[in-house]
């Protein structure tokens, strides 16, 4: 078996599925770069109220004013004027597959969409490039009253939902990156679900990049009022080309009394992707919220999903994976906020480097001098595959309150020799071995994932081990 | 009183937590009390300290520019010394810039004892360390009354291939305490330990800052703090273990747990672990919280009042790291430590 295993070196370029482009064709394309004119233009073509135009107008603004902020990594190949901040494919909106033009719908077949769909999936919304292309919703949840639109279409049909919720999690001066998104958002998913609907099949959203040189920036609203639940999974991909592609999406979540949202993600940007997104969650009394994500692509990432335990009793669950190989930076982690009181968080985040990629922990836990009562535990474990690479751990945890109980603890090693020599000695190769204890190490988070996409993971873990060891 | 940011971080992090550095009064020391010393050393006036010593800050590093020696520890010798700082109201102040050198082979057990009241007041010290080839380092501090003082202890310690250092420090004293220790294990097997106690109240504000760099092969690092913060106390710990690239077999570990015993304390921890070597184990452990209620009862229902429950609990925490402290200075910490205990907590 271990034999049959390829062991030629694998490129970057030949990521499989993920890397199959497309001929680049859109329907419309904003001007390149970031301009007053350019914003203009997108809000016209999106044929927006005026309250949104003068919120994407500020947030240009804003963005002018901001610093990159000093411990970011370097991302000083990411030239704003190179970026195609808009580009609107050569389809509408659809709501059957077959609707869909040859390309676009073989690019979401390869990836296994419609698939999904078919099987587990309550509903599906699938980006190309700036827009959103495929939406689709079981009858049953509109029947209970879920909503799960485009965004363009939430922003129009349902203005009093999305108003009042748009941009207070996440404002426009929370970072540079963040002015960005609302300044030229565009794409995204709204999902709604009413009191006490419990979502039973998950929902997903699935962002495809193709156009070289462009940026996504769609924004994700999710209200889950009280007592409800809902499962919705993200994913992302893109091929890869040798000049930079940017992902600066927004995620803001509330959860509303005793209600429960998990939040998947499945991260595979190419490796010439700055992936600097931002996502938040408010949860309310006795709600919870749970994030599971998978960090596998991008150039560069930052990403640390910010959840505020607002609620008395609220709680939150963070487990997550990066794997950083060769020319990439992740700079990934959590944030928890606690403020209400008996709050409790548990932040579980693994990370693997290799190859001279560089994977960074960034977290922070603040429990306010009012969260009296909040328990949790952080743990970060960090794998180095070979002495190219770098792990950093920089947690930040701050507690002005004594009744709390915090344990965090964080360590970093290799794979031991002797697990690799006992698993050699039953039969293995040496990078079977290794593989198989990687995929042991990212068990807590397969395990967090549904079926198909824990098997997509680890599939991108071979991916990554294959030619690295042999 | 000027305010100043010391103790940045190695790897700055978000800026709207305002924990890469802290900003923290500064008074350069103005009427200095001078170092009483005991026991047999080599000393000659003056030290010019290590180009890469940086201090607390550029400003505290030149506050310390007081009296100064380099003292030598000859090659394959020992020595025991002692240095009494006792700041009165003539001389509210210090500051001391010393370079230790201590010779292949050769071993140093030394005392720091810090000493005065008075509200006002500023020690800098600006210490480096440099050890040869199987040197032996062990250091210890404590501060006992220091009332309303702000003392700042900088040190850099570079050790050679077998070279072993062990800091233990008692911080309990002074209304602002800074600590800005850096360490670099050069050599192979070469080995760090740093312990640090606190037991701070009142409006106390402690700043650690601890960064220790894994150069040579199969070195040793271990970081440990415990310690109580009552009344309005502020702690704030920052730790940074840094494995360099070729430091193969290397082992650290950091350890920050902390008893809270107000609502109104504030507690902060920052331990970093860094990592271009992939053979080598970083570990990282912390706590903090209350009083364990369960332990307190227990005591109580065998006789004990509530505070000296309390306080067995505290002493069970900080013990191990006491006992590592010379023996002269142990009954001493124990009893501050007491006293402070006794006077705080349970404000709620």
């Amino acid at each position: 078996m271990a034999e049959e295993k390829k062991k030629s070196q694998i490129d970057d370029v030949a990521r499989s599925i993920y890397d199959v482009k497309d001929a680049v064709e859109f329907s419309y394309k904003a001007d390149t770069g970031l301009t007053e004119d350019v914003v203009r233009e997108i809000s016209a073509q999106k044929d927006e109220p005026q309250w949104m135009l003068e919120k994407r107008l500020a947030a240009l603004r804003l963005y002018e004013k901001l610093d990159i902020a000093p411990w970011m990594p370097d991302i000083s190949e990411l030239d704003m004027s190179h970026i195609d901040t808009y580009v609107r494919p050569k389809t509408d909106l659809k709501a059957r597959w077959e609707d869909l033009p040859e390309n676009i719908r073989d690019t979401f077949d390869r990836l296994g969409i419609p698939e999904a769909e078919k099987k587990t999936l309550a509903g599906v919304g699938a980006q190309y490039d700036s827009e959103v292309v495929y939406h689709n919703v079981q009858e049953e949840m509109e029947r209970q009253g879920v909503i799960y639109v485009d965004f363009e279409t939430a922003v129009k049909e349902y203005p009093e939902l999305v108003k009042p919720y748009f941009g207070r999690l996440i404002a426009p001066g929370y970072h540079k990156f963040a002015a960005l998104h609302y300044a030229v958002w565009s794409g995204g998913s709204f999902v709604y679900v009413p009191k006490g609907v419990d979502v039973k099949m998950p929902l997903q959203s699935y962002f495809r990049l193709n156009a070289p040189g462009a940026g996504q920036f769609e924004h994700t609203l999710i209200i889950v009022e009280e007592g409800a639940r809902c499962h919705f999974i993200e994913g992302c991909s893109a091929p890869r080309y040798n000049v930079a592609n940017l992902h600066a999406g927004a995620v803001e979540l509330f959860v509303k009394k005793g209600a429960t949202l998990r939040y998947s993600t499945i991260e595979n940007w190419s490796k010439n992707m700055y992936n600097l997104n931002t996502k938040r969650a408010l949860v309310e009394e006795d709600g919870h919220m749970i994030w599971v994500s998978g960090s596998f692509g991008s150039h560069t990432s930052c990403l640390y999903p910010d959840t505020v335990l607002k609620g008395d009793r609220s709680s939150c669950e963070f487990t997550g994976i990066t794997f950083a190989g060769k020319g990439q930076f992740l700079d990934t982690g959590s944030k928890v906020e606690c403020l209400g009181r008996d709050t409790r968080l548990s932040v579980h985040s693994k990370s693997i480097s290799k190859g001279g990629g560089a994977a960074i922990y960034r977290g922070v836990v603040h429990i306010g001098p009012g969260a009296a009562g909040a328990k949790g535990a952080i743990s970060c474990e960090s794998l180095m595959l070979d002495n190219e690479s770098r792990s950093d751990t920089i947690p930040d945890i701050i507690i002005e309150n004594d009744d709390i109980d915090l344990g965090h603890e964080a360590k970093i090693g290799r794979i031991p020799e002797e697990d690799i020599y006992y698993l050699m000695s039953r039969g293995l190769s040496e990078e079977d071995a290794k593989a198989m204890v990687v995929r042991g190490f990212a068990e807590p988070i397969s395990k967090a994932l549904p079926l198909e996409y824990a098997v997509e993971m680890n599939r991108l873990i071979d991916l990554e081990f294959e030619g690295a060891i042999g | 009183m000027e305010i100043r940011s010391v103790n940045r971080l190695p790897m700055p992090t978000w800026r709207y937590l305002r924990t890469n550095d802290s900003a923290l009064p500064f008074a350069a020391p103005a009427r200095c009390a001078k170092v009483r010393w005991t026991g047999d050393a080599v000393m000659t006036e003056g030290a010019v300290l290590p180009a890469r010593f940086e201090g607390a800050s550029p400003e505290w590093k030149e506050a310390a520019l007081g009296e100064a020696y380099t003292v030598t520890i000859p090659a394959g010798t020992e020595a025991v010394l002692s240095a009494d700082v006792l700041m009165d109201a003539s001389h509210p102040d210090y500051a001391g810039t010393y370079l230790f050198r201590v010779e292949k082979g050769a071993s140093l057990r030394l005392v720091w004892t810090w000493r005065g009241g008075g509200e006002t007041g500023t020690a800098a010290l600006a210490a480096a360390y440099l050890l040869e080839e199987g040197a032996r380092l062990h250091v210890s501090a404590a501060e006992e009354g220091l009332g309303g003082k702000l003392l700042v202890s900088q040190r850099l310690v570079e050790a050679a291939e077998g070279a072993e250092a062990e800091f233990v420090s008692a911080d309990l004293g002074g209304e602002t305490v800074i600590v800005h220790s850096r360490g670099y294990l050069a050599g192979d097997k070469s080995a760090l330990r740093e312990y640090g106690i606190y037991a701070a109240g009142g409006t106390q504000r402690l700043d650690l800052f601890y960064h220790v760099d894994h150069l040579g092969r199969d070195t040793e690092s271990d970081i440990e703090v415990k310690g109580a913060l009552a009344g309005r106390a502020k702690k704030i710990f920052r730790s940074t273990i840094d494995f360099k690239r070729g430091c193969a077999g290397a082992v650290g570990s950091e350890g920050d747990y902390a008893i809270q015993l107000d609502p109104t304390t504030k507690n902060i921890s920052l331990p970093l672990l860094l990592c271009t070597e992939d053979d080598v184990a970083g570990n990282h452990a912390s706590s903090a919280g209350q009083i364990d209620e369960g332990t307190v009862y227990y005591l109580m229902s065998r006789g004990l009042t509530r505070a000296e429950a309390r306080r067995i609990v505290v002493e069970s925490l900080i013990r191990p790291l006491i006992d590592r402290l010379d023996e002269s200075l142990r009954d001493g910490v124990l009893r501050a430590v007491r006293a402070k205990l006794d006077g705080e907590g349970e404000t709620k």
